[in-house]
């Protein structure tokens, strides 16, 4: 492996963009610093000259300023003045000579004449201060006015030396200049050959390491393609495994709920029978006590009859004493006689008396004899009643226990079947999201496809623009927006419907839809839309709250539309007129049939998704395929003229 | 010079203190009244205390220097020397320079002996002694010459001299060299 396939291309453009940078810094730095070297050696150059020449001129102002100043001085007559003006002279020279002092050797010259022209000047001053002021006037004239042409002369000359001097260093300054800029162009020009084979070179590496990236990246989106039509069957084939998943659990479901409601009923029932078995215990309860009261009474009875049955021995026996002593009584009276005859027809009353309590007391006793008979008889009978109703009592509590039981169990098999019915309807929830993420699935696999056909492009696109002259594989190059397989769509080619793959909207397909009738169309348009919707309400979660008015609509719709669309075939006699009538019956029979579920159950995902899955079958396998031979009947080309001899219709 | 004005600058000249101004030097008559004009201002400065006093401290005690000063040595100093400088630098100097206007341009005082005790600008002569600019004043006159060219400047001028009084005793002059176009 060599270094440059060690290094990433970005490092590798990074370092051929530093590289230039640096060239170009380094480049841009010489210029700089020999453009400021030689800015500063003009500058100082020209500051050296303005300087000098700027002496040059001081020097000359202030020889014409000093004149000047001499004359103004002679006209004076203020000794404050003369004396201010004699200093400002002097002053004037001072820096004259300072000026002269700063020109070196080259001044000396000048220096010099300016010295004899100061002597002339004192000479004038020294006049016009002693009052002599015609000779001081002659002085300036022939003395100081030569003299000062003379320094003037100088000055000039001075100033010509100067120019001279600036000239022949500009043009030796210019000379180095010109000679420092070839060698630097010449550096540059290395510089720039040498950036330009090592970007030539770097190019040819990124583009051969592009074309194997891009080479690589071509097999992996196919087998991506591959594999995304290969998720796209499976998750088809999730979401109608799902879809009759969630259908027998539907039915698991309602059964379970029969189930419960008949547990429930039983529990119901068995709460019931516990409740009389209660009852019958209390009343067998009641029943023995009243039994054993019974019982008591009985015995009461007969002792009473046993006590009665003493009484009436007793009378018996006061009968028989009575009796004798009636007998006695007699004897007695048919001893005294007449006298004693009526004694004898009282004791003969009180005899008869005797015998007739003695035979009622027989007669009671043998009653009562009969009576405690009976009493004892009763007594047994209500000993084995009582057994019985005690033998009653506790089956009733046997009974009661065992119904108490059965209840318990009822309501424990009710919230048994209760929780199973809700784990199913968890389990269906699961289930209708388990679609829905299928048809999810679904869809992404669908999307996923379109991206790998993008990729596709793109790596084609990336051959093409490093250079790879070879053209992409046939089919690689189908648009962008190629019929793609709807979510629970047969997957046979055609008739197909074309599905943004991104959203998983249906467009609509002229070519592939178009009846030739426009208002037909338009209300096949219609459903495209409402079966949209219903992907958008899927997608979004809100289709249990929009699925009535969407049935509502469609019942509306199905019902305008069939009419119409028969009309229309009728009166075209279109052979599929027949054929078309029977599939509207058994649409709007499945509709119905949708509807009733609707209301029974509730408004779900899992119908919605029946739902839509019935529409999109619909305008696959009927629209697509019979509906759209009404052109042929019409005699409208799908990209001809519309027929426009019906009105549109509402719904 | 106007004829018919003559009776009447006559009758001035008798009754002014001017009237010893001599004839050669008559002037036009109405430069001789700014001339007149600008007298009586002179007069009114040789008034001045501060020229009175000095004049009058330089008549008590003369400096030496200014006894044994000739008109040579004078002639040969500088305009700045300090002993010439000291004239225009005391009080009655200074006086003098504050009194200078367009017309006005040069003064001087003398004292009794005829020696310079003030000035604007360095004299000519050190002394006036035997001078009618002198003479005459100090006779209790003024004195007025003709109009004269100055030589550095070339401006005509006219020099005046009046009496400084002491009461009525004349105890020095005082001179002045008034600009004929200024007076104009």
């Amino acid at each position: 492996m060599t270094l440059r396939t060690t290094i990433s291309i970005p490092r590798q453009l990074m370092f051929l963009v530093g590289v230039a940078s640096a060239t170009t810094v380094v480049a841009a730095a010489l210029y700089y610093f020999a453009s400021n070297r030689m800015s500063k050696d003009s500058a100082a150059m020209t500051t050296t000259t303005v300087a000098r020449l700027n002496d040059s001129y001081d020097l000359l102002q202030r020889i014409s300023a000093d004149m000047n100043h001499l004359q103004e001085l002679m006209r004076l007559e203020d000794p404050d003045a003369i004396e201010k003006a004699v200093q400002d002279l002097e002053a004037s020279r001072q820096q004259s000579l300072q000026l002269l002092a700063g020109s070196g050797d080259a001044g000396s010259a000048l220096r010099t004449k300016f010295d004899a022209l100061v002597v002339e000047e004192k000479l004038v001053v020294d006049q016009f201060l002693k009052g002599r002021n015609a000779l001081a006037y002659e002085q300036f004239l022939h003395g100081v006015t030569p003299q000062s042409g003379v320094v003037l002369e100088e000055v000039r000359h001075n100033h010509q030396a100067i120019q001279s001097a600036v000239q022949q260093g500009l043009a030796a300054e210019q000379s180095r200049i010109e000679s420092r800029l070839r060698w630097q162009a010449s550096a540059l020009g290395l510089a720039v050959v040498g950036l330009l084979f090592t970007g030539w070179r770097l190019k040819n590496h990124i583009t051969a390491a592009l074309l194997a990236i891009a080479s690589e990246l071509r097999k992996m989106s196919e087998s991506s393609a591959g594999s995304a039509e290969q998720l796209l069957a499976a998750s088809q084939n999730l979401a109608e495994g799902a879809n009759a998943q969630a259908a027998s659990l539907e039915q698991t479901s309602a059964s379970l709920e029969e189930l419960a409601s008949i547990t429930k009923r039983n529990a119901e029932n068995a709460q019931k029978a516990n409740d009389l078995a209660k009852q019958a215990r209390d009343a067998a309860d009641k029943g023995m006590a009243d039994m054993e009261g019974m019982s008591t009474a009985m015995l009461a009875i007969k002792v009473s009859s046993d006590d009665v049955a003493k009484i009436i021995k007793t009378i018996d026996e006061i009968a028989f004493q009575t009796n004798i002593l009636a007998l006695n009584a007699a004897v007695e009276a048919a001893r005294a006689g007449a006298a004693g005859m009526g004694f004898a027809v009282v004791a003969e009353e009180v005899r008869h008396l005797a015998q007739r309590s003695a035979h009622a007391a027989k007669e009671t006793a043998a009653k009562i004899e009969h009576a405690i008979g009976n009493t004892t008889q009763g007594v047994a009978i209500s000993s084995q009643v009582a057994q019985s109703l005690r033998e009653i009592v506790v089956r009733a509590r046997q009974v009661n226990e065992l119904a108490a039981e059965v209840a318990g169990a009822s309501r424990e098999q009710t919230q048994g079947i209760t929780q199973i019915n809700a784990a199913v309807g968890q389990v269906d929830r699961v289930t209708q999201n388990n679609a829905a993420s299928a048809e999810e699935s679904a869809a992404a696999a669908g999307e996923l496809n379109g991206q790998a056909d993008g990729m596709r492009r793109a790596v084609d696109d990336l051959m093409r623009l490093v250079g790879d002259q070879e053209t992409s594989p046939a089919g690689h190059d189908e648009p962008a927006d190629a019929p793609v397989r709807s979510p629970g769509q047969p997957s046979s080619p055609q008739p197909s419907v074309t599905a943004d793959a991104a959203t998983g909207i249906i467009n609509w397909n002229d070519e592939r839809m178009s009846t030739g009738v426009q208002t037909v169309d338009q209300q096949h348009q219609e459903l495209i839309r409402l079966i949209n919707e219903l992907h958008l309400a899927c997608v979004q979660g809100t289709v249990t709250e929009k699925l009535m008015e969407q049935l509502a609509f469609l019942g509306k719709y199905a019902t305008s539309h069939f009419s119409h669309e028969e009309q229309v075939m009728d009166r075209h006699r279109c052979p599929v007129a027949g054929k078309n009538h029977e599939a509207h019956a058994k649409f709007l029979a499945d509709y119905q049939e949708l509807v009733a579920t609707a209301r029974t159950t509730g408004a779900s995902s899992r119908l919605a998704l029946q739902l839509k899955k019935m529409l999109a079958n619909w305008l696959t396998a009927h629209i697509c395929r019979i509906d759209t031979q009404l052109r042929n009947c019409a005699g409208a080309g799908a990209n001809g003229a519309r027929q426009r001899d019906e009105e549109p219709l509402t719904f | 010079m106007n004829i018919k004005f003559l009776p009447v600058l006559l009758a001035l000249g008798i009754a002014s203190p001017v009237g010893s101004i001599p004839a050669a030097g008559a002037l036009d008559p109405a430069l001789q009244a700014h001339v007149d004009a600008e007298i009586q201002a002179i007069q009114a400065l040789a008034g001045d205390p501060v020229i009175v006093t000095a004049v009058k401290a330089q008549n008590a005690t003369t400096p030496p220097d200014y006894a044994a000063m000739t008109q040579e040595t004078w002639k040969d100093l500088s305009k700045l020397d300090p002993f010439v400088r000291a004239f225009d630098k005391n009080p009655a100097g200074m006086f003098l320079k504050s009194k200078k206007s367009d017309a006005l341009i040069r003064a001087f005082v003398c004292d009794a002996a005829g020696l310079k005790v003030a000035f604007t600008t360095k004299t000519l002569n050190w002394s006036h002694k035997g001078d009618p600019k002198f003479e005459l004043p100090m006779s209790g006159k003024i004195w007025q010459g003709p109009v004269e060219q100055d030589k550095a400047s070339g401006l005509e001028q006219i020099q005046v001299t009046v009496p400084i009084l002491d009461g009525h005793q004349p105890i020095g002059c005082l001179g002045a060299c008034l600009s004929v176009s200024k007076l104009q």
